[in-house]
């Protein structure tokens, strides 16, 4: 009896802390104030879904292509059930290289939503990227000079939904951290819908024939409304600055954390 | 065996509390994440740095060796919202302050570790960042 009511006790205790952690970034009780469902600005943060395409890293995943096999099987990323310690592995953003989309898109952190009459601009705390996603009737090149790190994107409402196209990716980034390839000729789909004043859905196509055998849907993700008290650090209410400058990562974290975690001494 | 499910219960409920104060990031696989270390030691440097804190300590061994010990620690961004600010933060942990440290120990063997929780010379804990 008393071995029963520890264990219950523990795992009581286990549940408590495991959402404790989870709460800041979990959907809020959702409110009843109103909303224009046009509306995108705010400072949002992700929090349902996982941080890759799937709701698992290797789930759901479409058929690749023999060149698509051919880069994921070359891709070694930190994260994942493929993990290897970075300080062997090849993620460019180890290196605080770009992350592009929709990598950055899966991360867990506040992202403003600055809707312009000609484009809306998603602000990145993480990393401090700034994207334009262009409304003013633009269509995105079909064969762009120069390839982005974040794209060419244009964006339109399709009744409630806001439906972003982007294409002209560099196809250095991965779609997310569990290495996914794409190549360069990526064309991407994110599908916004605000579902009530705090919360936002969004779900992304990749259809990348040189990669995969047919396009990949997201699970729905989602996004949720944070104040000014959430994200705002020593009462400065703005986003936070969370460069990743190589004279900090590269020259000290790697360096003397990172690769000796992994086993690579550098003399 | 009651005793050993009520163990293993609480060695869980462990896990998932030092999870709450890990690194966000990709690093976790290169760390031993099925055993700690508890490291009592001297400060040398602290970076407060993004998107990793790093804290860099010295530990006398057994055989009087002194050895060189880096920490990683969870993001200024992630700190500061658990009310570790930068000033806060180092004041801390000045070089020379006394520090017990617990880590996950890198799988590689080296003087590294991620940071699941850490005591001042009071026995305080500080630095607990927000989960990831």
């Amino acid at each position: 009896m008393r071995t029963r009511f520890l264990a219950i006790f523990i795992l009581a205790a286990m549940s408590v802390f495991a959402q404790t952690g989870r709460q800041a970034r979990q959907a809020k009780p959702k409110s009843n104030l109103p909303f224009d469902p046009h509306d995108l600005s705010g400072v949002w943060s992700r929090t349902g879904g996982d941080r890759g395409m799937s709701n698992r890293p290797g789930v759901n995943v479409p058929p690749m292509t023999p060149a698509g096999q051919k880069l994921f099987d070359a891709s070694k990323p930190g994260y994942g059930p493929r993990a290897v310690p970075p300080a062997t592995g090849n993620d460019i953003v180890g290196e605080c290289n770009p992350q592009g989309v929709p990598r950055l898109l899966f991360f867990p952190r506040p992202v403003e939503f600055i809707q312009l009459p000609n484009r809306l601009i998603q602000f990145f705390q993480w990393h401090r990227v700034l994207r334009e996603i262009w409304t003013d009737g633009r269509k995105v090149p079909t064969d762009p000079d120069t390839l982005r790190w974040f794209g060419y994107s244009s964006g339109k409402w399709e009744g409630d939904e806001f439906v972003v196209d982007s294409y002209g990716f560099d196809a250095r980034t991965w779609l997310d951290q569990y290495g996914y390839p794409h190549s360069d000729q990526m064309k991407l789909q994110e599908r916004y819908r605000r579902i009530d004043r705090d919360t936002i859905e969004m779900t992304i196509t990749v259809d990348d024939p040189k990669t995969y055998t047919k396009p990949w849907v997201s699970e729905k993700k989602t996004w949720t409304l944070l104040s000014p008290q959430e994200y705002s650090l020593d009462g400065w209410n703005a986003l936070a600055e969370e460069i990743c400058a190589p004279i900090d990562e590269v020259d000290n974290f790697d360096k003397r954390v990172r690769d000796p975690a992994g086993g690579v001494i550098h003399k | 065996m009651k005793i050993k499910f009520v163990v293993g219960l609480s060695v869980i409920a462990g896990l998932i509390l030092s999870m709450s104060l890990a690194a966000h990031h990709g690093t976790n696989i290169s760390y031993d994440h099925s055993r700690t270390v508890e490291l009592k030691g001297t400060v040398t440097e602290f970076r407060y740095a993004n998107p990793h804190c790093q804290v860099y300590f010295d530990v006398k061994a057994d055989n009087g060796e002194i050895q060189h010990w880096a920490g990683e620690l969870t993001s200024p961004y992630n700190l500061a919202q658990g009310g570790w600010t930068r000033k806060r933060s180092e004041k801390e942990l000045q070089a020379g302050a006394e520090v017990t440290i617990t880590v996950w120990p890198s799988k590689a063997g080296t003087t590294t570790g991620v940071v699941t929780k850490m005591l001042n010379a009071k026995g305080e804990q500080i630095l607990l960042g927000r989960a990831e």
